[in-house]
């Protein structure tokens, strides 16, 4: 019993592990009044909030997702946003 | 020029930014403040003693001494009836006196506010800028039917000339430091520093300003917009030797919505300050790295909105989209980190039922934060949930009317419910969120699951307010401390003043 606790434990560190390694930093840019729609989609993909700017009318939101979440956000941005949206890697100046 | 500021209650940071740049630019600012005891807009009303303290006509009194070329209003709704009435005074007073009246509740409903006899300008969105041009061009006696953010009333044609909203300045940097002196003599600096690092928030929630806010300025500016770290330590450090402040307050809407400012920012502020603070900010910018990060930077508390935990009326209604897991982590990040957990909560929402009130009551006995303060539903004019409401049929058209006039109760003094029987659920429900933050959590589950929560609207007032009395002296909540000791300055004040049959009304004199 006591062994497969262990193991269990194990495999889940080991999971999260392989799960955190694999996450990737993404960059939202849409409409102001679409904060909503992006907060329920990257909150639905256990995403992480890391800044929100402001860029004449739009916002600019980078989150931290898992990497192959990538194309779910994408979908999920498009069922909400339709085309009024951009969604890239995003990567630190 | 000579402009008479004045506010009722509590401290006010446009208010204070407003007077910084008029002095900047070589005008007189003066402050009249009315300390409108138990009925000051901000926490308590109990309107017989209110009316024992009443100092309106005083305050009517003191800005007519000083002879002032302007008079102008920084306007919640919530406070909208008060500065009516102190308008109304002075102009019977000294007619010719311009008056303006500036602030949320104006940019709310210009078209009713300009109508009004005591009001000859109207102040739409931020004003530095505005109403700079304004008293420049008004001491000049200039033209000023045409400054971009002011409405003019034309007082001998009637005619009224809506100018368009101004177009936000990026660079808030540059606005002076606030002018905190205003408000020193009646709410003393040296209790609590409160400051904002930055302007404006991305989210619309229905109920809020920055829902009208996000709509008005969409094309006409950045709306959100943050201050650099150099700004706002140069600001506490220098106000810091001025008043010898031990706290610090930041009103931000979202305080720690930037990853990389924030590290930068705490990272400096426990360098060259050094000093405990409160912030607010919301569930999606939270995490266990965040809150560690406050905590080493000297965070004593955290308030953040839940509001409903309803998910899915949450986001229809109220278009909040945090999920309760995402409520659940971001508290329990705040908690491991040892930092104290405010967590807003509004009753009184459009269709709630009691089935509503129960889970959430569950949810937060479950979650037990260092406090929950519970909101009742107050509209807000021109915000997207009066017309949710309207559409529902929960409001009509003369409870419109009356949310257009400031007419409705605070959020923490029944808000805008008019039935019996739903008070008295909110008051019971409120008086519960109060105790589950102390009781032991079986009692709280006995009390939700056997429905004795239900009663509790029966409990005098007064024995909830003393136990929240209770809880802040155990919690050390400062705001709420030092708001309690301002009660006790100010009301000894005014009796000893009543006897000795002067007025209380202080006014700032600054140049």
């Amino acid at each position: 019993m006591l062994l497969l606790g262990f193991k269990s434990k194990l495999l889940k560190i080991l999971i999260l592990f392989l799960f955190c390694m694999d996450t990737q930093e993404i960059v939202v840019k849409a409409e102001m009044e679409d904060m909503g729609s992006i907060s329920k989609v990257i909150q639905d993909h256990k995403g992480d909030f890391l800044s929100i700017d402001q860029e004449g009318n739009f916002l600019i939101v980078i989150a931290r997702i898992f990497s192959k979440d990538f194309e779910n956000v994408r979908n999920g941005l498009k069922s909400l946003l339709g085309d009024n949206f951009k969604l890239d890697l995003y990567k630190k100046k | 020029m000579r402009v008479v500021f004045l506010y009722m209650g509590a401290e006010n940071l446009g208010v204070q930014y407003l007077s910084s740049v008029l002095k900047k630019h070589g005008h007189e600012t003066f402050m009249v403040f009315d300390p409108a005891l138990f009925n000051d807009k901000y926490w308590l009303t109990v309107n017989s003693l209110s009316k024992f303290f009443d100092q309106k006509k005083d305050v009517i009194d003191k800005v007519v001494n000083l002879n002032p070329d302007l008079i102008a209003f920084s306007v919640f709704t919530d406070c909208y009836k008060w500065a009516s009435y102190i308008a109304k005074g002075v102009k019977q007073k000294i007619p010719n006196v311009a008056t303006i009246f500036g602030g949320i509740h104006p940019t709310s409903v210009p078209e009713e506010v300009i109508m009004e006899d005591f009001v000859d300008y109207v102040g739409i969105g931020e004003g530095e800028d505005s109403l700079l041009e304004f008293v420049n061009k008004l001491e000049k006696k200039e033209d000023v039917r045409h400054i971009p953010g002011i409405w003019a009333k034309d007082t001998q044609s009637g005619l009224i000339y809506r100018n368009p909203i101004r177009v936000l300045s990026d660079d808030i940097d540059s606005i002076p430091f606030p002018d905190k002196e205003m408000f020193n003599p009646h709410l003393p600096i040296k209790n609590g520093y409160m400051i904002a690092a930055s302007r404006g928030c991305p989210y619309s929630c229905t109920f809020c300003s920055n829902n009208l806010y996000n709509k008005i300025y969409k094309g006409n500016g950045k709306w959100l917009r943050r201050r650099s770290t150099k700004n706002i330590i140069d600001e506490l450090k220098a106000m810091k030797v001025k008043y010898n402040f031990d706290k610090v307050d930041f009103v931000d809407d979202i305080f720690t919505c930037h990853r990389d400012w924030l590290k930068e920012f705490l990272e400096t502020y426990k360098k060259e300050i050094n000093l405990p603070f409160k912030c607010i900010t919301h569930p999606h910018f939270m995490s266990d790295e965040i809150a560690v990060q406050l905590k080493e930077a000297g965070c004593y508390a955290v308030a953040l909105g839940v509001q409903s935990t309803n998910e899915s009326y949450k986001m229809k209604v109220l278009k909040r989209y945090e999920s309760n897991d995402k409520v659940r982590e971001a508290t329990q990040a705040l908690k491991k980190a040892n930092v104290s957990v405010i967590l807003q909560h509004i009753v009184g929402l459009p269709d709630e039922t009691k089935q509503d009130l129960v889970e959430a009551a569950n949810f937060y006995i479950d979650l037990k934060p260092t406090r929950i303060e519970c909101y009742t539903l107050a509209y807000f004019p021109a915000t997207e949930i009066v017309d949710i409401s309207l559409a529902k049929g929960t409001i009509n058209q003369d409870i419109l009317k009356s949310i257009n006039a400031g007419g409705e109760n605070m959020y923490f003094d029944g808000g805008s419910i008019r039935e019996i029987k739903k008070q008295r659920e909110a008051r019971s429900f409120s008086h519960l969120l109060s105790m589950v933050t102390f009781l032991p959590r079986p009692v709280s589950k006995l009390f939700v699951k056997s429905g004795l929560w239900s009663y509790f609207y029966l409990i005098p007032n007064g024995a909830i307010t003393l136990a929240e009395v209770g809880i802040v002296l155990l919690t050390r909540e400062h705001r709420a401390i030092n708001y309690m000791k301002y009660y006790f300055r100010t009301c000894t004040s005014l009796i000893v003043k009543m006897f000795r049959k002067t007025s209380y009304v202080a006014t700032g004199l600054q140049k």
